[in-house]
């Protein structure tokens, strides 16, 4: 009822390997992230897995910033980790419009587990120096846990850049989205 | 169904490696909030959520077989052991009642009890051993529900803290018990069962976990009273009423 | 290898011990509830469990209209046994369905949309409750524990001996594979039952066997050697459908498909379910399901449509074009949904055709004035302007 026994064993496991700890703090001086820079707001632990990184405060389960630098052609948005669908991830195709962005992102969440994906106001947003595009979502997490997202990213010289935030519905979300958006506000491109 | 078997066999290995590394004795660590945390009041009142218990015998094999009867047994147990815990502390305990399922409010309160489930794991991924530790958690721990939590008390708001205890446990089946010897006598080390589980105490107002505790024992018997009590005692060491 | 016999004696004496005496006992009987500390009562208890999780999961399709007639269709079928099961319809563009022991039944969206009528889906249903029926499940489990207690002494031998660790784990191998899936003893079983209980409810038992047949060819069509999931555990697909084949020459009986009031119960979650298929991006399989709606004709602006996506997504040389033809056939059509005009759009954007992407984004906004994605499709414009 609580939580599944194996996401438990899996994370008692985990936490009695002694080891490198894969997770680095993001401190408060502007951050580069590639292809774009932003300012952290605030201080986050940091993962990259998959090409991706990853940034959060108490987990990923509760809330997590993910940023995509430079996705190509052909290239899914992040590497296939677990393995478990045996369903292609949708792979990204330059030159991609907004809405064709914003599938490519639904699409890869609902193939990781991602229920009841909901998306709202697909708008143009700036992105950097870049005319880029911001949406909403909503979702439920394998356990049907209600979750909350926003969406910023761009199509720049035919590879997508993108800052996506997803966190837990109740308190997280709003919890975190003051420093996101600010963070967003600071978004700078080269 | 073909999924299920599958899921067991990963399950068990990872109880297993569990078993191997941690050794012969009861592991508690236990998180306060704070270590200044005192009770709202001097006899406190407890939302006891319904334990997550279950208890398998484990096969020749090593495969965790869910029994009905032992669990049934371990939730009378374990609940027994909880109402006397607490009795000698002066704290009083409320069953958590569901409300009417597809209500609103059954929905609601689903939304916290899973919220709480994704808590809790990030707090045994992340407050347990330096190999997930969070940068941002390092010095504290602040892990909340949000105040929404207040939807579990109810109109009646009778309760100001909220238990919620999880426990698996398996015990070796007599042809595991035989395999285990057989393995001595071979030379070939053959884990045995293993109890692990945690409990959280929620504070119902502001939705904080105020103490957490984390259990692994290859040890403990919850089938009957006097060893589930032992396991209780275990499990809420340095509780904080 | 001297080790080896006394232990393979032990062993044999500690199985025998270990395997509880399972006759081929009597069927489930209507109302059934498991004996205290029985196995039964133990695996009530895992999928009970198993079941609040389903209940919450957020992946039910809770719309009433199509519950109401699943649970009418699955009433029908199961006959005495209706008042056991409690039905589920989860979201997921796969082919299934499956029941626990304790009578909660799964069924799978993607099943729902390649079923052709009534009888067809009837009959899956009547199958699972074969399974059901006949304890399958229980049967399948206490054998994997049978024939895994058995392998442990093997490999513990094997280790003790110094044998090679490769011979314990091709045992355990094989042993897997035919633990993971009913038997085919079980197989022919449940369509047994599920051939009897279309018959018995009256539908046209020549509806038992083509759906059968339409999932093999879904499945070669996939250029990925990938099996439905439904196979995994389901063996032997085309050896079944001959059975149920001649079955169907054998019965006297007649009855009906019942296609037309399948079709609208079905329609209102087309889109959606076609929406899920287009999400997995696995375009022949997808093909097979929608040329069989095709077939089927109903609101065909919708399936040209959905065609449309197929090829947008898919992305191949000439699809571009392939899907313009599309959307041009569906607005040309009955029942295709707004999208249609935008999408086109979007795609005549693609290829500087600006007047008349114009005019496609324009009519979708006026169909649309609420769209989500409203003020993206005003930029597009007035970059086209």
């Amino acid at each position: 009822m609580i939580m599944n026994m194996r996401g438990l064993a899996m994370v008692v496991t985990l936490a009695t390997l002694s080891g490198c700890a894969p997770y680095n703090l993001v401190t408060l001086e502007r951050r580069d992230l590639g292809g774009f820079s932003v300012e952290p707001q605030i201080e986050w632990s940091s993962l990259e897995n998959g090409g991706i990184e990853i940034w959060t405060v108490h987990g990923t389960g509760l809330e997590a910033v993910y940023f995509a630098d430079g996705i190509a052609d052909g290239e899914p948005l992040f590497e296939q980790r677990f393995g478990e669908s045996d369903k292609p991830l949708p792979r990204f195709r330059s030159p991609m419009n907004a809405n064709e962005a914003m599938e490519f992102v639904v699409d890869t969440l609902a193939i990781s587990g991602a229920g009841e994906i909901r998306t709202s106001a697909l708008r143009p947003a700036e992105f950097g120096a870049h005319a880029g595009f911001r949406f909403d979502l909503g979702y439920r997490d394998a356990s049907g846990l209600e979750g909350r997202g926003l969406a910023l990213g761009a199509v720049i010289d035919g590879r997508l850049y993108l800052l996506l935030y997803l966190a837990a519905a109740e308190h997280y979300f709003a919890a975190y989205g003051g420093p996101v958006e600010r963070m967003i506000d600071s978004l700078e491109t080269p | 169904m073909a999924r299920a078997v599958r899921r067991r066999k990963t399950r068990v290995g990872m109880v297993l490696a569990i078993g191997l590394l941690v050794g012969a004795c009861a592991q508690t660590i236990a998180f306060n909030k704070s270590a200044e945390f005192t009770p709202s009041s001097p006899s406190p009142r407890i939302l006891l959520m319904p334990a997550d218990i279950e208890l398998s015998e484990l096969s020749a094999a090593g495969i965790a077989f869910p029994k009905a009867e032992w669990t049934a047994a371990a939730i009378d147990n374990v609940g027994a052991a909880i109402e006397g815990f607490m009795a000698l502390r002066n704290a009083t305990l409320i069953a958590y009642q569901a409300p009417p399922a597809a209500s609103p409010e059954a929905y609601l309160q689903n939304q916290i009890i899973k919220l709480h489930g994704a808590v809790g794991n990030a707090v045994l991924a992340h407050k347990f051993g330096p190999a997930n530790a969070l940068p941002t958690m390092r010095d504290k721990f602040d892990y909340t529900l949000g105040e929404g939590v207040r939807a579990l008390a109810g109109d009646r708001a009778m309760a100001e803290y909220a238990l919620f205890v999880y426990l698996r446990d398996s015990y070796a089946s007599g042809e595991r018990a035989a395999v285990m010897i057989f393995g001595l006598l071979l030379g070939v080390a053959v884990p045995g069962g293993l109890q692990i589980g945690f409990a959280s105490l929620v504070d119902l107002e502001s939705g904080d976990i105020v103490w957490f505790n984390r259990l692994v024992n290859p040890s403990g018997d919850l089938r009957t009273p006097d060893p589930a009590r032992q396991t209780i005692e275990n499990l809420l060491a340095d509780f904080p009423l | 290898m001297t080790r080896l016999a006394p232990i393979a004696a032990l062993a044999l004496l500690v199985s025998a011990c270990a395997t509880a005496a399972l006759d081929d006992g009597p069927d489930v009987t209507p109302g059934e509830q498991p004996r205290p500390a029985s196995v039964e009562a133990d695996f009530w208890m895992i999928t009970d469990a198993a079941e609040a999780r389903i209940r919450d999961s957020g992946r039910r399709v809770m719309d009433p209209a199509i519950n109401a007639y699943v649970r009418r269709v699955v009433c029908a079928i199961a006959g005495p046994y209706c008042g056991d099961i409690r039905v589920y319809i989860i979201r997921v563009p796969d082919f299934n369905a499956s029941m626990m022991p304790n009578g909660a039944m799964q069924v799978w969206t993607g099943l729902l949309l390649r079923a052709r009528n009534e009888a067809e889906f009837a009959y899956v249903i009547g199958h699972e409750i074969g399974h059901y029926l006949r304890r399958h499940t229980l049967k399948r489990m206490i054998d994997l524990r049978t024939k895994t207690d058995a392998l442990v002494f093997v490999q513990l031998a094997i280790g003790a001996a110094g044998g090679s660790p490769l011979a314990g784990n091709l045992v355990q191998l094989l042993a897997m594979a035919s633990l993971s899936a009913y038997s085919r003893d079980q197989e022919r079983e449940s369509d047994a039952v599920g051939f009897r209980l279309l018959v018995d409810a009256g539908y046209d038992p020549y509806q038992a066997a083509p759906i059968w047949r339409r999932l093999i060819a879904e499945a070669e069509a996939a250029d990925e050697d990938q099996r439905s999931i439904f196979f995994a555990s389901h063996p032997a697909p085309e050896e079944r459908a001959e059975t149920l084949e001649r079955l169907a020459e054998e019965s006297p009986a007649e009855g009906d498909a019942f296609e037309a009031r399948y079709l609208e119960a079905i329609l209102p979650l087309r889109a959606g379910l076609f929406r899920d298929e287009l999400r997995g991006r696995r375009f022949a399989r997808l093909q097979v399901v929608l040329d069989q709606h095709f077939e089927a004709a109903a609101k065909l602006g919708e399936l040209h449509y959905i065609q449309g996506e197929l090829y947008r997504l898919r992305g191949g040389d000439g699809d571009q074009a392939l899907a313009i033809a599309a959307y041009r056939r569906a607005l040309s059509a009955d029942g295709a949904p707004p999208e249609t005009h935008r999408d086109l759009g979007l795609m005549l954007m693609k290829k500087q055709q600006s007047g008349e992407a114009l005019g496609h984004l324009r009519a979708y906004l006026a169909a649309m004035p609420e769209a989500e994605d409203r003020a993206m499709v005003r930029s597009y414009m007035a970059r086209l302007e």
